[in-house]
């Protein structure tokens, strides 16, 4: 009490000494006694006092009501009306200026003690409200996320910056405008317009989750495809006095989105291709072997020789033994039989490979079509397997990788399940390719220079609402924000000597199982995390 | 049957598919009926039937390194290779383009042939900054035997050509610069005798 300082201002001589000993033998100080209004304007701006008493009438220029705007508006500062007598009309015009006390005659010594501490202590109320708001205010200006709310009827109220630029709207001007005037949004496909939705909020007393795929189509007909949602704002007593709606601009990671779905059909069409060159190879030594062994078949020269030979004999079935014995072709025809046997038993060794080499193929074929096949109903060829073990196996693959580099491992796999039912080869594969790139991004980081502490590869596995996340964390050279969509392309690597292939083969497993992979990276020199993310049905029965 | 003049039979096979490799011997090689009576057969058959085709003398790369080396290593040896087949797709480091690109670099003769599979690349795209486009042959596959047979035989003939040309082309220059020489002097003699010492110098 002794540390408030009080200022008076008041005409009356005798009533002034009266109060500053009263207020003296209550322990304030009292910094000054002051006559007119200017005199007190001069004094606070000396003295800053905590609280002005202030007379209601007093005489000169400005009057005590005047006085105590300044006070307020200029100083901040919580006034205490002294007044004679109740004035209506006085009153009503000191309640204007704002929520002071006031004391009519006598002023006894408790009744002023009572006011003084009620003005200071709602002033203090006053400033830490004032101070939550400004703090509250500062929040949903600097989130990232466009924040609008609204009264009861759907009237604007607030907007952060970030909606007054996905909107195009300012505060000011959508100050009172319909919510469906500022916030005009339309289905992606159908453009129906779903505002009403939002309004439904009001209604309902429940958080309306909106859906994706809407478009926000701002003042001046720029589209944003966003993501949003709706909740009422309830008062103490549970009556809903607005609607407060969260949005968000979805452009990039819908381009993400698209550069994955892309990715994946360009994979498709790659692994199309391969499958095409396998076959195409193996239809090739179809179509030579089966042209050779024509060949030999149609025109074996060996079956005319044996035919010439046969005629020659014919010619000399009369005389066959002097054939032989004088005859200078009849001489080699023994020598020609033994030859030929000996030639079409080579002949037919060789005909037999190609035909073993003809079928060889076609069965090849046969695999290649009964895989994609396989492919195709890929539940039947998943099994159990154990997920550290499956992690383990991965990491053995590149161990030397990691050994060289002295790259430290960690699994964290405490919220997985220990066994996956999953396709194993896919599975492995996508481990494989996922702590290679981590490697990559390592070396990536060193040739940059900027390899500072040991290099590290997290892998964590764990479930979150009905999904199975794969998470490999590196503290390798990390990935712009903007180059996220541009990773999956196949197109993409930062290595110089990478393929960006390893990626774009991940999204094609994790798509394949109706999941997803995206990034999280805060830059370049930043470290990566890829994220795999499956639906629980994909890895558990 | 050899090739005429001792012509360069020599084919290199680049693929990384073993089937492929044998699909070219048995194309190149057909003949399996050579044996014992080869010999004895003139007795009995009026006319001993010769395959069309010479005898190519096959070479055959795994990888893009690898055909890239057997080329090195032919023209280090002056024996060089008239036909290289390549596969446009191999799995090692170095892909079948990036091999056609390589080996063109070393050997300016050599006539390669781009054998591609079902490729969504067309050869446009392929052929796009090849040195000596000319000297460069697709063919897609399947490829029928008589095609490979065909354009085999019709590039290493080429090749041979070439070079034949190139060959003579030389001599024909020296030929007339000799002429020139004896012309010059003749004339700073002041009459020209074609006699026999001359007309050796031209030659």
């Amino acid at each position: 009490m002794g540390n408030t300082r009080i200022l008076i201002v008041e005409d009356n001589q005798a009533v002034a000494e009266h109060i500053e000993n009263q207020l003296k033998s209550l322990g304030y100080t009292v910094l000054a006694v002051v006559s007119y209004g200017e005199e007190a304007i001069q004094k606070t701006e000396e003295t800053r006092p905590d609280l002005v008493l202030i007379d209601m009438k007093l005489e000169g220029d400005m009057d005590g009501i005047e006085v105590a705007k300044q006070m307020r508006d200029r100083f901040n500062i919580p006034v205490v009306y002294l007044t004679d007598y109740a004035d209506e009309d006085l009153l009503h015009r000191a309640e204007i200026t704002g929520p002071f006390g006031y004391m009519l005659e006598p002023f006894e010594e408790r009744r002023l003690h009572l006011n003084i501490e009620i003005a200071l202590y709602s002033h203090e109320m006053e400033r830490k409200f004032r101070e939550e708001g400004q703090w509250l205010s500062t929040i949903l200006k600097s989130i990232g996320d466009a924040v609008i709310a609204t009264d009861k009827n759907g009237s604007v109220k607030f907007m952060n910056p970030i909606a007054e630029v996905l909107t195009g709207w300012k505060q000011e001007e959508a100050f009172g405008e319909d919510l469906a005037e500022v916030f005009d949004v339309v289905t992606e496909e159908t453009r129906v317009p779903t505002q009403r939705h939002v309004m439904k909020a009001l209604g309902k007393r429940v958080t309306a989750d909106l859906a994706e795929h809407t478009i926000l189509i701002a003042r001046n007909d720029k589209e944003t495809p966003i993501d949003y949602s709706a909740a009422p704002i309830r008062d103490d007593k549970e009556n809903i006095t607005g609607v407060v709606l969260v949005f968000r601009d979805i452009t990039e990671r819908k381009r993400t989105e698209e550069a994955l779905a892309q990715a994946y059909t360009q994979g498709r069409l790659e692994v199309v291709d391969a499958i095409l060159h396998n076959i195409g190879n193996a239809i090739n030594s179809v179509t030579i072997g089966i042209g050779t062994i024509h060949e030999n078949l149609v025109n074996n020269r060996l079956t005319h020789r044996l035919v010439a030979l046969a005629d020659a004999i014919s010619a000399h079935q009369d005389d066959f033994s002097n054939y032989v014995e004088n005859h200078p072709q009849g001489q080699k025809v023994a020598a020609f039989i033994i030859a030929l046997a000996s030639d079409f038993t080579a002949q037919d060794e060789k005909l037999a490979k190609t035909v073993s080499r003809v079928r060889d193929r076609a069965e090849h074929i046969a695999d290649i079509v009964r895989m994609q096949k396989s492919l195709g109903r890929s539940s039947v060829y998943r099994k159990d397997i154990d997920l550290r073990q499956t992690i383990g196996d991965a990491i053995r693959v590149l161990g030397d990788s990691i050994r060289k580099r002295e790259i430290e491992i960690e699994i964290d796999c405490d919220n997985a399940p220990k066994e996956l039912r999953t396709q194993e080869s896919q599975f492995h594969q996508m481990l494989v390719n996922l702590i290679k790139n981590s490697i990559e991004a390592i070396d990536e980081l060193g040739a940059w220079g900027g390899l500072n502490e040991l290099p590290l590869i997290r892998i964590k596995c764990y479930i979150k609402l009905s999904s199975f996340f794969l998470e490999v964390i590196d503290n390798g050279i990390g990935i712009q924000k903007d180059k996220f969509n541009l990773i999956f392309s196949g197109d993409y690597t930062t290595k110089e000597s990478g393929s960006g292939l390893g990626l774009h083969s991940i999204a094609n497993f994790a798509e394949g199982w109706g999941g997803k992979i995206y990034p999280l990276s805060d830059g370049i020199g930043k470290g990566t995390t890829m994220r795999v993310m499956l639906p629980l049905s994909s890895v558990i029965t | 049957m050899k090739f005429k003049n001792d012509w360069n039979n020599r084919v290199l096979i680049s693929d990384n598919q073993e089937e492929i490799h044998q699909d070219f011997e048995e194309m190149l090689n057909p003949d399996f009926t050579k044996g014992l009576t080869d010999d004895l057969a003139e007795a009995f058959v009026s006319e001993v039937d010769e395959s069309f085709l010479p005898e190519f003398d096959l070479l055959h790369a795994k990888c893009g390194e690898e055909t890239y080396e057997m080329v090195k290593t032919a023209l280090e040896m002056d024996n060089p290779i008239a036909v290289a087949h390549i596969d446009d797709k191999m799995s090692s480091d170095m892909d079948g383009i990036e091999t056609v690109h390589r080996v063109r670099e070393i050997d300016k003769n050599i006539e390669i042939v781009i054998m591609t599979a079902y490729t969504n690349k067309s050869c446009a795209q392929i052929a796009r900054g090849m040195e000596l486009p000319h000297k460069l042959l697709y063919i897609r596959k399947p490829f029928a035997r008589e095609e490979i047979q065909q354009i085999t035989f019709s590039l290493a003939e080429k090749w041979n050509v070439e070079r034949e040309l190139v060959e003579k082309s030389r001599q024909l220059a020296i030929s007339s610069y000799r002429l020139a020489a004896v012309l010059a002097s003749s004339a700073k003699s002041g009459r020209f005798v074609p006699n026999h010492r001359n007309i050796m110098k031209i030659r």
